[in-house]
This record gives structure tokens, C-alpha cells and sequence, in this order.
């Protein structure tokens, strides 16, 4: 049962982090890749910050940033009653920044690759902007969406030393499948370790395997020549 | 009517343009860079620009008015290919079609016979990314038509088809032009094409307007003053008017009447005693003496001589001739580029009568314009 709350945990976390991410991820994406403001390398720097930073980094300053003592932390808990740091919530919010990058990222660079030039053609066509973006972009960038979603979620079912300084290790709450693993290991328990690992190795590959699968698809039904 | 008192710096180019743009179909003419294409975004609100921008009554900028592109109910023809390819063919021209319906505009073109005209029921189905050059060049024309335009804005639209594709488009596109008074702004640097498909004609420079007014006093100012940037650009020659007098369908000959003489072209079929506008290359009349017998040149018409002058700058070598068509009711100038040494020859001087000869005439469409 223990490895049962584990893994459905560990999904929950991973699903709201990508719903949550595609949602915000969108108009950053679509901003880095289309603005010539100034303050834009700043903006990407920031944004791809926690792929070269240590998770224990980011995680300390999380703990500092959750605890009631601060201002960030005691407004969470007046709201909502109870703390941030050791909870289910905070880390679904460690979650969206720790995999932040691996949504914006794939998303700019379809966007980019996309351009302007069919927003252009469907405005002089008497399309709204957002009724242009959702008609051309967003199923032009279709390749992107679905790899920055993979990429994002099993980014975060793999996240570890983050989870472990910001949530601890409680079962039901913050206990995801990397800590189960981790403390079967600290335990002895090769067998339980075993099962997860394995578990979790053949998530990876065959989550992996489709993106690419899906995506040469979808690159051959864009780009085929000759018959229809 | 559409006015225009704009400007926009983009880069090297600083677009500065004040004109009135008659309700017609408008030649927009210059050397590459000379803000064609600016000035057309800027007018469909897709290049930021300063200044007013009015189209009939409504105003689509001003200070601190900017009527946002899908509202300004334009057809743009980009000069690269536009197509959605994650749609079919069909899918792309409803795209336009359905969002005018929406707005609740009058739908006077549909699909079928936009898709008829242009040739497109076969392909109706297919994915862009399948499609021909040319193909795909008729399927983003008819899709800007598709949109129920009241502006059609055409950057080079008919770029890579080949002279029997833009037989069989332009005269749907004039005649939709025409009918539905659909003013056109149309970006091209071919004569034949300026001179059968527009009325009116706009000449750019470095961003400036240069010249502008009817195609039949502009073209010919054109060839007598060529554009500084681009002095190849416009190949000198003459408009003449004629009309139609049959259509001969086993040589594909058309034979047409100016003024009272005739004249034989290449090209396809059209109505009888259809107006047309003719344009004959300088470098294609010939001059002779006497009435030439057994020769392939079909085409003499009787003109006198009014000048003769040196093209020293230009083509050392050669003589520029210009001509009137002898004709009581409508004389037409007529230019002949000759070598100086044959007009020394024949002694050309001018006030002689002669025959000039059209080497080739081929109307590549059958204008619809009443001359």
C-alpha cells in the first residue's frame, strides 16, 4: 500500500505541475520568443536557472521562502491555515519552478519556429488575435506542447533532492516515488528499491519513446510531399 | 478611396508617404526596397506606422486610433506562401470565408466559384505542403478573395506562375475587381501586367512617392524617365488600345482592330468588340520603307515619324523612334528602339510615313478594361 500512495503521489504531483505549467508556461513562451525587450536575457536567464542549479540550492531557499517566519510563508498560512513547507502544496509550488525550463523551453523554441507570419496571415483574414493564435499556433506548435508536457512531467516525477528538503519524507503527503526509493534503499529493502526503480526506468523510456514516435509523425504528416 | 499620410522607419528604410488612392485597381511600381511592401503592410496595420490612414469613411489610424488588422476587412497576398499547413486546402480558404460570415459580412464570393475560377476543386483535400508553386500561389489568391475583402492588397501575387496560369487568373481577378468594386493595390514590376490588370498607377523611391496617376500617362513618363535605382526595371514601350474584331480558335490568333488597321496577337479567346490595352516592347517594332512582303512579321502598321533621338546614355548604338499610328479619329504614340546605323540607312527623319512592324505581340490575358 505504501508504494501504492507513492506512486499515486507521485502523479498527482507531476499532472497539476504540467496543467498548471502549460497554463503559465504559454504567454512566457510565447513573450521570450517573440519580444525585443531589454529586460528579455534577464527573463531567460531566470527561467533556466534551475537546470544548472544544484536542486539543494533551490530547495534551501524554498525552506526559507515556506517557513511561517516570512512574509511569503505567514500570508500562505494566514490564507490557507496551514504551512507550506512539508506539505503537499509546497511541493507543487517547488515543482512548477523546479521544472519550469523544461516547459518554456521546447514551447519557445516551437514558437519561434513558428514565427509570426501565420498570425499575420490570419489577422488579414478577420481573425482575432486570440482566435488566430488558437487556430494556427497552438496546432502548428502541437509538436512542442506535447514534448514540453512529457519532458515536464517526467522531469517532475523524477525531481528528488528538491522534494526531500522542501517536503520531507511523509507518507500520503510528500512522500513521492524517488523518496520511497530512496528510503528503501537507506533501509535494506533492495527488493521494494528494485521494484520502483525498474518501474520508474520503464516509464521514462516508453513516455520517451512516444514523444519521439509521435513526433516524427506529426513532422511527416507537416511535411510530406506528393500524394495527400 | 483610400488616403494615405503616413510614415514609418523601419531600419534602413524610412517609408514617407502622402496620397489619395482612388476605389481602382492601382499599380504599385519601384525598384526591390523602395518600401512597396512596407507601405502595403503598414496600410493593412501589419507594420506600425504614424500618421492617417483612411479607407472610405473609416479610419483606420490616427492619433491615438489604430484599427487593429482583422478589423480593417483587407485581402493581403503575401509574396511568400502564407498557407496553414496544418489545414487542408479547403480548410484554408473557409478560414477567411467564415470569419467574414460571422461578422455577419455579405457574402458575395463563395467557395464554389472562387474555387472554380481559380482552378481548385481538385484540390480541395490536399495538405498545402503537397501542392505545386503555382498551385499554392491560387489557393492564397483565392483565399484573400475568399475573406470577402473591401481592400485587396496584392504583393507580387502571381510570381512563379507561368503566363498560361496568370492567362486564366487575371481575368477573374479583374473582373472580381471590377464588378464587386473591390479597390486593389497591386505590387508588380512587370509592364504587360501593369498595363492590362491597372488603371492607376503609384511609382516608389527609397521610400517616397514618386510619381502617380492613370497607368496610361505614368508608364509611358516611366519609359521616357526611368527610375534612377533601377534603370532596367522598365522596359520602354507603348499602350495601345484596340479592339477585339474575331477570335481565329485554330491559330489562336486574335484579331484586333486599332482604329481602322489591323493587327494580329497571340492569345486567348475573348469577347468581340472587347476593349483591350496592348503593350508592344519598344525593342519589338521594326521599321520599313515600303510595305513588306514575305516575311514572318504579320503585323505593319501604317505611322509617321514625329522624333528620332539618340539613346547614347542608355544603349549606345541605338535609336529611340517614336511614332504615330496613322489614324484620323485616334493617332496612338507607338515607340521603335532601332540601331542608329539602320535608321541612317533608311534615312528616317521625321514627318516620313512608314510601316512599322510588330516583330511579337502576345496578350498574355484578356483585359476586361474598357480603354
Amino acid at each position: 500500500m505504501n508504494e501504492l500512495s507513492a506512486i499515486w503521489l507521485t502523479a498527482k504531483l507531476a499532472g497539476i505541475t504540467t496543467v498548471a505549467l502549460l497554463l503559465f508556461a504559454t504567454p512566457l513562451a510565447w513573450w521570450l520568443a517573440h519580444s525585443q525587450h531589454r529586460l528579455k536575457p534577464a527573463v531567460e536567464a531566470l527561467t533556466a536557472l534551475p537546470l544548472v542549479m544544484p536542486p539543494t540550492v533551490l530547495g534551501f531557499y524554498l525552506l526559507l521562502l515556506f517557513s511561517p517566519d516570512n512574509v511569503f510563508g505567514s500570508f500562505w498560512v494566514d490564507l490557507t491555515g496551514t504551512a507550506l513547507s512539508f506539505s503537499f502544496n509546497g511541493l507543487v509550488i517547488a515543482s512548477l519552478i523546479y521544472s519550469l525550463p523544461f516547459m518554456v523551453q521546447p514551447l519557445t523554441a516551437a514558437f519561434g519556429q513558428i514565427g509570426t507570419r501565420p498570425m499575420e496571415a490570419a489577422a488579414t483574414l478577420g481573425a482575432s488575435p486570440w482566435d488566430a493564435w488558437r487556430t494556427t499556433v497552438l496546432p502548428m506548435a502541437r509538436n512542442g506542447y506535447l514534448t514540453a508536457a512529457v519532458l515536464t512531467f517526467a522531469h517532475t516525477v523524477g525531481e528528488f533532492g528538491i522534494v526531500l528538503m522542501v517536503g520531507g519524507n511523509l507518507a500520503g503527503e510528500t512522500r513521492v516515488i524517488s523518496i520511497a526509493i530512496y528510503e528503501s534503499v537507506e533501509t535494506l529493502d533492495y527488493a521494494q528499491a528494485h521494484l520502483l526503480s525498474a518501474g520508474l526506468l520503464v516509464f521514462s523510456f516508453s513516455t520517451l519513446l512516444c514523444v519521439y514516435y509521435f513526433n516524427r509523425q506529426f513532422a511527416l504528416s507537416l511535411g510530406a510531399r506528393g500524394s495527400s | 478611396m483610400l488616403y494615405i499620410d503616413i510614415h514609418s522607419d523601419q531600419g534602413d528604410l524610412s517609408l514617407q508617404v502622402k496620397t489619395r488612392i482612388p476605389n481602382a485597381v492601382t499599380a504599385l511600381f519601384g525598384p526591390s526596397g523602395c518600401g512597396k511592401t512596407t507601405l502595403l503592410r503598414a496600410i493593412a496595420g501589419l507594420t506600425p506606422s504614424r500618421g492617417l490612414l483612411t479607407f472610405n469613411d473609416e479610419v483606420w489610424q490616427d492619433e491615438g486610433v489604430t484599427v487593429p488588422s482583422h478589423r480593417r476587412r483587407i485581402g493581403f497576398v503575401f509574396q511568400d506562401d502564407r498557407l496553414f499547413p496544418h489545414l487542408t486546402v479547403e480548410q484554408n480558404l473557409r478560414y477567411g470565408l467564415e470569419r467574414a460570415q460571422a461578422n455577419g459580412v455579405e457574402v458575395k464570393l463563395t467557395l464554389p466559384d472562387v474555387a472554380e475560377h481559380f482552378d481548385l476543386q481538385t484540390l480541395l483535400r490536399r495538405r498545402p505542403t503537397t501542392l505545386s508553386g503555382g498551385e499554392s500561389r491560387r489557393v492564397n489568391i483565392a483565399r484573400a478573395v475568399l475573406g470577402q475583402p473591401q481592400l485587396l492588397l496584392l504583393d507580387e501575387p502571381l510570381t512563379g506562375l507561368d503566363n498560361q496560369r496568370k492567362a486564366e487568373i487575371f481575368p477573374y481577378l479583374a473582373e472580381i475587381t471590377r464588378e464587386l468594386q473591390i479597390p486593389t493595390l497591386y505590387v508588380s514590376h512587370i509592364n504587360d501586367e501593369i498595363a492590362q490588370f491597372c488603371d492607376h498607377m503609384i511609382v516608389m523611391q527609397q521610400g517616397e512617392l514618386v510619381d502617380q496617376g492613370p497607368t496610361a500617362e505614368v508608364l509611358p513618363r516611366l519609359w521616357r524617365e526611368p527610375l534612377e535605382a533601377d534603370r532596367n526595371l522598365t522596359e520602354a514601350g507603348s499602350l495601345i488600345n484596340a479592339s477585339v474584331a474575331r477570335f481565329d480558335p485554330d491559330y489562336s490568333m486574335i484579331h484586333l482592330q486599332v482604329g481602322k488597321q489591323p493587327l494580329q496577337v497571340i492569345g486567348p479567346t475573348m469577347p468581340e468588340a472587347s476593349q483591350i490595352r496592348l503593350f508592344l516592347a519598344a525593342k519589338d517594332v521594326a521599321i520599313a520603307l515600303r510595305p513588306p512582303t514575305d516575311l514572318s512579321i504579320r503585323n505593319t502598321l501604317v505611322a509617321t515619324i514625329q522624333s528620332i533621338t539618340s539613346m547614347q546614355d542608355e544603349a549606345p548604338g541605338l535609336v529611340a523612334v517614336e511614332l504615330l499610328i496613322d489614324e484620323p479619329t485616334e493617332p496612338q504614340a507607338l515607340s521603335a528602339h532601332i540601331t542608329a546605323a539602320a535608321c541612317d540607312a533608311l534615312s528616317l527623319e521625321a514627318g516620313a510615313q512608314v510601316f512599322a512592324l510588330i516583330k511579337s505581340a502576345r496578350i498574355s490575358s484578356p483585359s476586361l478594361f474598357e480603354s
